[in-house]
C-alpha cells in the first residue's frame, strides 16, 4: 500500500465521494420516491435481484471502463472503483429507505429490506459513477491525455455503454409505474406503430446532430453510414433495456406477446431518447 | 499492488489512502455478502403460495369500546397482494355482524397490525371468528 505522504489527499478523497453521493441521488431520487419499486423488493424472487446486480457491476465496469473519470485507469482500479460504487450505492439507499420509513428492521423480514435497499441501491451506483465522472471535469489535465481520451471515447464500444447507462436511467424510472401497462392495454397497432417509428426519428435526429460534428472529417459515405449504425445501435439498445427493467419490475408475467411488445415499444420511446440524447448528458 | 505501482508509477492523486482503502474494504464485504446471500436464497428458493396466519383480540378502548386487535401474517413463500380478513360477530351460528380488514401487500414473513371495529358489543355473542376472505399473488 502507497505510505501516507504519497497517497491521494483525504480532501480530494472527501470531494469525490461527495461527488458521487450528490450524482448517486440525483438519478435515483425518483425511484427511491416509487411505490411499485419497493413493492418489487419483497414481491421480486432472489434469481431477479441476483440478476440485477450483476447486470448493475457489468454496467459499472463497463461505465468506468469507456466513460469514467480516469480512461488511462487500470482493470484492477477499474473494478476497485466499481465495488466501491456499489458498495456507497447499498449504504445510500439503506440510509434514504430507513430515513422515509420504508424499511424498519424489527417488523421487516431480512428478505423484504434487503430487496428493497437492493434494488434502489443499482439505481444510486450507477448515479455515483455518474455524478463521480462528470462532477470531476476538472481533474482532467493535459492536452496529450485529453486527446488520447477523445480519441479512445469516439470508439462504438464507448458509445454503445453510455446507450446503455442513459437508456436504463431514462427509462428505468418509468418501468416499475402501472401507466406501461394502461398505455400498452389501451394502444391499438397503429399507435404502437406510431410510437416506433417517432422513437426510430427521435434517435435519428439526435445521430445526425452528433455526426453532423464530425462531418468536416468524415466522407459523405461514413456520415450515412454513422447516422444509420447510431440510429439503430440507440433503438435496439432502448428496447433491449426496456425488455430487461419490465421483465424485472414483472411486467411479463402473464400476459400474451402483443401485451408484451407494446410495453416494449412503449417504454422504448424513452429508452431511445435516454440511449441517444441522455448519453450525451452522461459521456 | 506494489508490483503495478512499480510498473506504472502513478502520479500522486492515483494512490489510494487509508479512507479509500477503507470505504473499498466495506464495500466489498457488502457487495460479497449480498451476492452471497440472493445466491443461497435462489438456490434454496421454493414458490410456495402465500399463507395467511390471523390473531385477534379485543382492544377496546374509551372512543371505540368494540374493537378488535387483528395481527395478519404471512407465513408461506410468497407475497400475498389484495388480502381480505373478516372477523364475525356469531350468535348460535347466526352472524350478528361482519368487519373486514383490507391489506394492499403482505410479504412473505410480514406482520401486519389493524384493528375492526364493529356496533354491536361482542360480549353479545357467543363467539369471534375470522375468514381470510380472499388474496392473489402479485
Amino acid at each position: 500500500m502507497a505510505s501516507e505522504h504519497d497517497a491521494k489527499p483525504i480532501k480530494d478523497t472527501l470531494q469525490e465521494y461527495g461527488k458521487g453521493v450528490a450524482g448517486g441521488l440525483l438519478f435515483s431520487f425518483p425511484l427511491l420516491y416509487t411505490m411499485e419499486v419497493w413493492w418489487r423488493g419483497f414481491t421480486a424472487s432472489p434469481f431477479a435481484l441476483l440478476l440485477l446486480v450483476l447486470v448493475t457491476f457489468f454496467l459499472l465496469i463497463a461505465y468506468n471502463r469507456y466513460a469514467g473519470l480516469r480512461a488511462d485507469a487500470s482493470w484492477h482500479e477499474i473494478i476497485i472503483d466499481s465495488v466501491e460504487e456499489m458498495g456507497i450505492g447499498f449504504t445510500l439507499s439503506f440510509a434514504v429507505l430507513a430515513m422515509l420509513n420504508r424499511i424498519q428492521l424489527t417488523e421487516m423480514s431480512v428478505e423484504e429490506v434487503l430487496g428493497k435497499v437492493v434494488i434502489e441501491a443499482m439505481a444510486v451506483s450507477i448515479g455515483v459513477s455518474i455524478g463521480t465522472a462528470q462532477m470531476g471535469i476538472e481533474e482532467r489535465s493535459g492536452k496529450h491525455e485529453d486527446e488520447e481520451v477523445n480519441e479512445k471515447r469516439s470508439a462504438k464500444a464507448h458509445v454503445a455503454v453510455l446507450a446503455l447507462c442513459g437508456s436504463l436511467i431514462v427509462g428505468g424510472n418509468v418501468a416499475p409505474t402501472e401507466e406501461i401497462t394502461t398505455i400498452a392495454v389501451e394502444a391499438s397497432p397503429a399507435d404502437i406503430l406510431v410510437i416506433a417509428l417517432v422513437s426510430i426519428f427521435i434517435s435519428a435526429m439526435v445521430a445526425y446532430f452528433i455526426n453532423s460534428r464530425r462531418e468536416e472529417r468524415a466522407k459523405r459515405s461514413d456520415f450515412v453510414f454513422h447516422l444509420v449504425f447510431d440510429t439503430c445501435m440507440s433503438y435496439s439498445i432502448a428496447l433491449v433495456v426496456s425488455a430487461f427493467v419490465l421483465w424485472f419490475f414483472g411486467h411479463f408475467g402473464g400476459v400474451g406477446t402483443w401485451l408484451i411488445f407494446a410495453k416494449v415499444i412503449a417504454l422504448g420511446l424513452l429508452s431511445s431518447l435516454g440511449a441517444s440524447a441522455g448519453r450525451l448528458l452522461i459521456k | 499492488m506494489s508490483s503495478e505501482n512499480q510498473q506504472k508509477e502513478p502520479s500522486r492523486k492515483d494512490k489510494k489512502n487509508w479512507l479509500e482503502w477503507t470505504v473499498f474494504g466495506i464495500s466489498v464485504l457488502m457487495v460479497v455478502g449480498v451476492i452471497g446471500y440472493l445466491a443461497y436464497m435462489t438456490y434454496h428458493h421454493q414458490e410456495s403460495p402465500p399463507d395467511i396466519k390471523v390473531q385477534y383480540r379485543p382492544d377496546p378502548t374509551e372512543n371505540s369500546p368494540n374493537r378488535y386487535y387483528v395481527a395478519v401474517q404471512n407465513a408461506g413463500g410468497l407475497t400475498a397482494e389484495g388480502v381480505m380478513i373478516e372477523l364475525m360477530l356469531l350468535d348460535n351460528g347466526r352472524t350478528l355482524e361482519s368487519s373486514q380488514v383490507q391489506l394492499p401487500f403482505l410479504p412473505k414473513s410480514a406482520t401486519h397490525e389493524s384493528w375492526v371495529n364493529f356496533r354491536t358489543d361482542p360480549a353479545l355473542a357467543d363467539s369471534v371468528v375470522y375468514k381470510v376472505m380472499s388474496y392473489k399473488k402479485p
